[in-house]
């Protein structure tokens, strides 16, 4: 931008800090007023001085994105709460120590009267990057708001509006609505009538179920002195982000940590009540660091450092030095037990570096355990917060579940690439003999409990993939026994139950994740919140449904298969060729023609 | 009831994009609840409705694939042996109407005509009916027997709308089986039917 300054324009003004619309719309008014004919002197000027064009140029997507952030402008207040003024002079002090403008940096420092924080030792420019980083999420909203506009103009329908508030949402411009809570946790008095329990006879411990709560009751009850609750515990950990995000939940805790005067003010025991709520306090956010440590970014990190240092600042060492020690594991990736499990060998073949390499090449068992490996990778990464609210399935939330959806495209490409390679061999013999390989691939995959990739949906997905299907006369060769036993997998007479009957004896295991999408879409029927004596209370009950689901997942997720990864085999199959349906069902029809006898397709 | 009565079970599939209601739609025909607790028993795949219908009774099973819709080959597995079909779309968004035909096309290369309703739901969101002559070329077009414009919120023709798909789900079957049938009438008496068991499958669930 310092190119402005060269810029010897025709004594005008340089056009450059506006906006092209802004500088029309003026000139437009300007021509009401004056009469005077200013219609195209925009691209005279530049014509005449090519230097204002290469400004006019250069400034142009920064110029588009502050134009277009005042129309989609999200409020000085919220720019403010997120980059404070310090923050933002450390980001120039630090540009200019990368650019070697050292005596420039010391004036700035001496000005603003804030030190130089050398916090980020790194010779890149922290502010271009963010800049960059913002200029291309702009670029992004522009597009699909331009589209979305036009779109309007044209009758087109709101498709792209979606698409823009998934961006803006990924972004962080827009906030999803969040349930409301801003009475301080010790202003309520977080009395049972904020949580209503109910008892269970079922269990034998008479264990106390919680219903229903407000966000400050449920906090209360899961930081309460008298009643601890681990079964409770673990579906709140588990299940917050569907009512609540992190930083809310810190911060209420935080709030919880630090009790009134008022509190027990005559009590002789107060400070040992004080004591008390400060380390359920503790341990629960001890916990919550250790088993859902993916749940903290790097603003929240700082928070929980701030914490333990105000526990040392008011004498409570032995309370930080606990929650230090769990940030410190965090650190270190210890959290996550390391599995020095030894591995079993892989059966290679000759062929294994060529780069002809052919699923017909690799074992059939060696095939199964490598793809079990690709799907065990996306599977164990898929964090609870991506099966809350059924994320996977709505526009708006789909940022949040990024490995479900990877899950969900690795099923659908294993159907394709196993259709693909079916299809494909012109010669009847071959597609019998694909058939024939993958039952038997489909053999081991079961034998491996991978009820993602074959063994269940996705071969039998295949197999029933109309295209495949028809394709009578290459299953004529297949025997009999062979095909009995598949379509018994087959079979969905009584919904999933031989595959949950079967799920639950095997370990490990990689569930087939349709079938517990479905039963969260079933249970996120039932309302989120409900109103109780005219409280609007957090539906715990469903929180505790949901809850079964996820944990079940997760017993197959801590559970990993000991096979080495054979690099040649998972990059031939991550890279395998599919072709689109209409494709694969034209190329059917070809190989085998309707109402064809098998004299007419054998060559 | 007079005579002998005749049992018939009918796999009835409920496809459509995600989020156009059709696991309310479903919950709304079957238990007559709307958002409220349903289906909180893991492991129930699908929902038994019983009707009565002449001196047959029928239970018809109807299969939701919720939450599955991007699995593209898996709800083929769910195809298999359905006798009819209901295709749902959310009137207020154009996606899941543009997503019919395929849905459609989907039934159709896996099942051999099977008689097939166009479920308009959501209808308590629009301020005008859905243009009648439009509607009915569409279904013409994609081989629908017919369409109802359904609100599974507001309980609107969520019945008629099953009654329709089930008259010509028993016609197919006479058709088919012919003399399975003892009584040939035409008269439309349907009667609900409580299930006990059924009661017990979705209640027992306290929230």
């Amino acid at each position: 931008m310092a190119d402005a300054s060269r810029d010897d324009g025709a004594g005008n003004e340089p056009p450059s800090l506006r906006s092209e619309a802004v500088l029309l719309a003026s000139a437009q008014k300007h021509q009401l007023d004056n009469q005077v004919d200013r219609s195209g002197w925009l691209p005279r000027v530049q014509k005449a001085h090519p230097s204002v064009k290469e400004v006019r140029e250069r400034v142009s997507p920064l110029l588009r994105a502050l134009t277009f952030s005042e129309i989609y402008n999200p409020g000085r207040k919220d720019v403010r709460d997120r980059l404070s003024k310090e923050d933002l002079i450390q980001l120039i002090m630090q540009h200019l120590m990368t650019q070697g403008l050292e005596s420039v940096k010391l004036a700035l420092e001496k000005e603003s009267a804030l030190a130089y924080n050398n916090k980020r030792q790194s010779n890149r420019s922290y502010l271009v990057m963010h800049l960059n980083n913002a200029l291309r999420d702009t670029e992004k909203v522009y597009d699909l708001a331009i589209d979305e506009r036009l779109g309007r103009v044209l009758g087109l329908k709101k498709d792209r509006q979606v698409e823009l508030e998934e961006h803006l949402l990924q972004v962080g411009i827009q906030e999803e609505e969040d349930m409301e809570e801003t009475i301080d946790i010790w202003s309520a008095s977080i009395a049972k009538e904020q949580v209503i329990e109910i008892i269970s006879k079922g269990t034998p411990d008479e264990e106390k179920i919680v219903k229903a709560g407000t966000l400050n009751g449920l906090i209360g009850f899961l930081t309460s002195v008298t009643e601890h609750h681990t079964t409770f515990q673990n579906i709140f950990l588990l299940t917050y982000q569907s009512f609540t995000t992190p930083k809310k939940l810190f911060d209420k805790l935080v709030e919880r940590y630090h009790v009134p005067m008022s509190f027990e003010a005559d009590s002789p025991n107060r400070n040992e009540s004080i004591k008390r709520i400060r380390l359920r306090v503790c341990s629960v956010i001890k916990k919550w660091l250790e088993e859902y440590s993916t749940d903290f970014n790097e603003s929240l990190k700082g928070n929980a450092i701030s914490l333990v240092q105000l526990m040392r600042a008011e004498g409570e060492a032995a309370l930080a030095n606990s929650l230090q020690n769990s940030i410190s594991k965090m650190d270190s990736g210890t959290s996550r037990r390391v599995q020095n499990m030894k591995k079993l060998e892989p059966l290679i073949t000759k062929n294994i570096f060529s780069d002809q390499l052919n699923y017909f090449d690799i074992e059939d068992e060696e095939l199964a355990r490598q793809m079990t490996l690709i799907d065990y990778e996306i599977f164990s990464i898929i964090k609870p917060e991506e099966l809350l609210n059924l994320a996977w399935s709505k526009p708006k939330l789909k940022h949040k579940a990024k490995n479900v959806l990877s899950m969900i495209d690795r099923f659908n490409n294993v159907s394709s690439w196993v259709a693909t390679m079916i299809i494909s061999p012109e010669r009847l013999k071959n597609r019998t003999k694909a058939i024939t390989k993958f039952l038997k691939v489909a053999k081991h995959l079961r034998q491996l409990n991978n009820f993602n990739s074959l063994t269940d949906p996705a071969i039998i997905a295949a197999f029933n993939m109309a295209c495949v299907h028809r394709l009578k006369h290459s299953w004529e060769g297949i025997p009999a026994n062979i095909v009995e036993e598949i379509e018994k997998l087959m079979n969905t007479e009584n919904g999933f139950k031989i595959y949950r009957d079967t799920l639950k004896l095997s370990s490990p295991a990689i569930p087939y994740l349709g079938v517990h999408l479905t039963d969260l879409t079933f249970m996120e029927e039932n309302p989120d919140c409900i109103e109780v004596e005219g409280v609007k209370m957090i539906n715990f009950a469903k929180r505790k449904l949901i809850y079964a689901v996820i944990s079940l997942l997760q017993t197959y997720q801590q559970t990993p298969y000991h096979f080495a990864t054979v690099h040649q085999i998972t990059s031939y199959l991550k890279k395998g060729t599919t072709l689109d349906e209409p494709t694969l069902y034209r190329m059917s029809l070809d190989r085998e023609p309707r109402k064809s006898r098998l004299a007419d397709i054998q060559q | 009831m007079e005579g002998e009565t005749e049992e018939r079970d009918y796999k009835v599939l409920v496809v459509g994009e995600g989020g156009c209601g059709k696991t309310s739609y479903i919950n709304q025909y079957v238990n007559h609840i709307f958002s409220k607790a349903y289906k909180a028993t893991v492991g129930v795949d699908f929902a038994l409705k019983q009707v009565q219908w002449e001196n047959t009774r029928v239970r018809l099973a109807l299969w939701d694939i919720a939450g599955q819709e991007r699995f593209n080959h898996m709800t083929r597995v769910y195809y298999k042996g359905a006798h009819g079909a209901m295709v749902v779309f959310d009137v207020t968004k154009d996606k899941t109407f543009q997503a019919v035909p395929r849905w459609k096309k989907d039934i159709d290369s896996n099942l051999d005509n099977i008689p097939t309703v166009l479920v308009a739901n959501k209808c308590d969101l629009l301020d005008n009916p859905l243009d009648t002559e439009t509607m009915e070329k569409f279904c013409a077009q994609h081989g629908f027997i017919g369409w109802y414009e359904t609100s599974a919120k507001e309980n609107i023709r969520v019945e008629d709308c099953g009654t329709f798909l089930l008259e010509h789900l028993v016609k197919r079957d006479r058709e088919l089986n012919p003399g399975k049938y003892t009584n040939t009438e035409k008269t439309v008496s349907l009667t609900q039917a409580s299930d006990p068991r059924l009661a017990a499958k979705t209640c027992n669930n306290s929230c």
